[in-house]
């Protein structure tokens, strides 16, 4: 995937299993929101395929497969948040089982007493809780969360990783992008690691774990510590 | 489906008016009457220039102005069209097809505005027209519906799509069809924006080139993709009207301060849409220790730069294509100065949002209501100081437009 001339994301090849939570890892524009986009179908590669459920993605049927959780939620700041549950239910079609798993994801979050504020006087953590929680009642074969940790608090990130859990646990692949490695090791069962747009490395999260020891490894961040520390002498 | 997304919209925009009202009840309080005012003022004005109408309606090139004003209408309204973006970062995924986005979100919203504006539209043209009201009528849809099909088929084209080869060549030869032809646009338009190509990726490496608050102000501008679209589109709407009026019979000079004026109304749409903008990163103008009336006076005259380049080539594309002595484009100095000024005012009164296209068409319509102000005082004025022609006309024109800064400065410096 390509911007201009700048090469986004290449070679980037890996598989969510259903029941399976993986964490796409990596430093700031390695590329992991480009690759999240294209698996919702947001961004149509230049080369390869992105295949959901057995369909190539890009067209509705496939879209429908995958729950997104955006990094930055934003539009539709008008709607009330129990207003904008049911605006995501009629969108995708989703059965009246929906409601129950949104009532039960919003008492999960401590979501419920705010369900008639609207999105745009939400905190910007609050109005993340309400896309997960459109996100994950729609029960989707895979579900996709990017930044999954940004904007919460320790509470909520809490209730996230149970909530992934209990997701994989049901059948669902869950895709996580993150930069909290603690996260990623409690909660992902693989991890991809991307640096420069590239897998530079992938494995169980048992087998490679501590992932910062991996992390710094891989992307060659040891020595750089070392470097920053003698740059900021000018400081 | 595309009812549920026109719905959700519609409660937004409810909302956001509400809110407004709650903010300015005045100033939204007096647009809702004058909306109501409409009709009454559309036939008072109807029955007035009825004889006019009919004495002009003889002459191919009163139809091909109208014609051009309605295009150059349906383009603003296609770059307009919000697209699936509008929905929200996690509800663009959604498995919408572009058809249910496109009726949804452009369409029907579109429907609602023409049958609001149908009733004045009748009362404006009946008097003149009479019993071929609905026939004037279809023609000046089919114009706005060309306009727009003109504009999808060069956003294809320029997101590389030949979906856009097709769509021009029927744009091309409903045109060469004439007035009974323009109809036949209204399902090519759909067909086109049904069809529309995903943007294509912004590219993220730019030169740098801006290194004062001047300049940055002056790139965020230039780098809008949305205001470089409709400047576009005015210029090649420009040099095309040029090219048609001197082809119809205009006399020269009329064709190109007609053609020069839509390249103004292009260029306008900088120092509309720029303190809007600007909101966005209201932030930075609130931690700074600058003043906010220096801030603002940075980005209004950079604003106002933007559009003067785009009013100078248009004026340029206008007179390559019907060349004239370029002393008599001066009338266009003068308008350009009012249209300007008062584009920033309106921009800093109703602040243009983007992926918000009734807040835009909001902000076009005060820029309609500033400008009509201002023009119907000075023309009150002019007499009274002896200045209806010649540089004293053009000394009143830069007291308005300095008049239309400052205000808009002011307002912005206060806001912030």
């Amino acid at each position: 995937m390509s911007f201009g001339a700048v090469r986004a994301v290449a070679d980037v090849d890996f598989e969510v299993e259903h029941g399976h939570v993986v964490g796409l890892l990596g430093p700031n524009g390695c590329g992991k929101t480009t690759t999240l986009r294209a698996v919702v179908g947001l961004i149509r590669p230049d080369a390869g395929r992105i295949v959901v459920s057995g369909i190539a993605q890009g067209p509705p049927p496939a879209r429908a497969q995958v729950a997104y959780v955006p990094d930055e939620p934003d539009g539709l700041d008008e709607l009330a948040a129990a207003e904008y549950l049911a605006l995501v239910r009629a969108l995708y079609r989703a059965g009246t089982d929906f409601e129950a798993r949104a009532a039960a994801l919003c008492a999960a979050f401590g979501m419920a007493p705010r369900l008639r504020v609207r999105l745009g006087a939400l905190s910007h953590g609050q109005r993340r809780i309400v896309s997960m929680v459109a996100a994950f009642a729609l029960a989707r074969p895979l579900i996709v969360v990017d930044e999954a940790t940004a904007a919460l608090d320790p509470e909520a990130a809490i209730v996230l990783r149970e909530v992934l859990r209990t997701l994989a646990a049901r059948g669902a692949g869950v895709l996580v992008a993150t930069q909290e490695l603690a996260f990623a090791e409690h909660v992902c069962d693989d991890v991809v690691l991307l640096s420069g747009g590239s897998v530079v490395a992938r494995g169980r999260t048992v087998d490679i774990a501590p992932l910062e020891e991996t992390f710094l490894a891989a992307v060659g961040a040891r020595a750089r510590v070392e470097e920053v520390r003698r740059g900021l002498d000018a400081l | 489906m595309a009812w549920t997304l026109c719905k959700a919209e519609l409660r937004c925009l409810a909302r956001r008016l509400e809110g407004a009202f709650a903010a300015s009840p005045l100033v939204v309080g007096g647009a809702a009457l004058a909306l109501a005012a409409l009709p009454a003022v559309a036939l008072w004005a109807g029955l007035r220039a009825a004889p006019s109408f009919r004495a002009a309606a003889a002459a191919q090139s009163f139809a091909v102005s109208v014609g051009l004003a309605a295009a150059l209408a349906g383009s603003v309204v296609t770059l307009l069209a919000p697209g699936r973006r509008a929905l929200g970062r996690q509800l663009e995924a959604a498995p919408l097809s572009r058809t249910t986005v496109f009726v949804g979100l452009t369409a029907l919203p579109l429907a609602i505005v023409l049958c609001a504006i149908g009733l004045p539209a009748v009362l404006l043209i009946a008097p003149a027209a009479g019993l071929r009201t609905p026939v004037v009528l279809a023609e000046l849809i089919g114009a706005l519906a060309l306009g727009g099909a003109g504009a999808e088929a060069v956003l294809a084209l320029a997101r590389r799509s030949l979906r856009g080869v097709p769509a021009a060549a029927a744009v091309g030869l409903i045109a060469l069809g004439g007035r009974g032809a323009a109809p036949l646009a209204v399902p090519l338009w759909a067909v086109a924006a049904a069809l529309r190509p995903d943007e294509l990726p912004e590219r993220g490496t730019v030169r740098v080139v801006a290194r004062s608050a001047f300049g940055c102000a002056l790139v965020r501008y230039a780098r809008r993709r949305e205001l470089r679209r409709q400047a576009l589109a005015a210029l090649v709407l420009t040099g095309t009207g040029a090219f048609v009026l001197r082809v119809t019979g205009m006399p020269a000079a009329a064709g190109v301060l007609l053609a020069g004026s839509s390249a103004l109304l292009g260029a306008a749409v900088v120092p509309l849409a720029a303190p809007g903008l600007d909101l966005r990163a209201q932030w930075l103008w609130r931690s700074s220790p600058s003043s906010p009336a220096s801030i603002a006076g940075t980005s209004a005259a950079a604003a106002l730069v933007c559009g003067a380049s785009v009013a100078a080539l248009g004026t340029g594309v206008a007179l390559a294509a019907d060349p004239v002595p370029p002393a008599k484009t001066a009338p266009l100095g003068i308008a350009g100065l009012l249209v300007l000024g008062a584009a920033l005012l309106a921009g800093s009164l109703v602040p243009w949002r983007s992926e918000r296209p009734v807040e835009q068409l909001g902000a076009y319509a005060a820029f309609a209501a500033v400008l009509t102000g201002v023009w119907i005082a000075l023309a009150r004025l002019a007499p009274l100081v002896v200045a209806e022609h010649g540089p004293r006309a053009g000394g009143l024109a830069a007291a308005a437009f300095a008049c239309c800064v400052a205000a808009s400065i002011v307002h912005a410096a206060r806001r912030a």
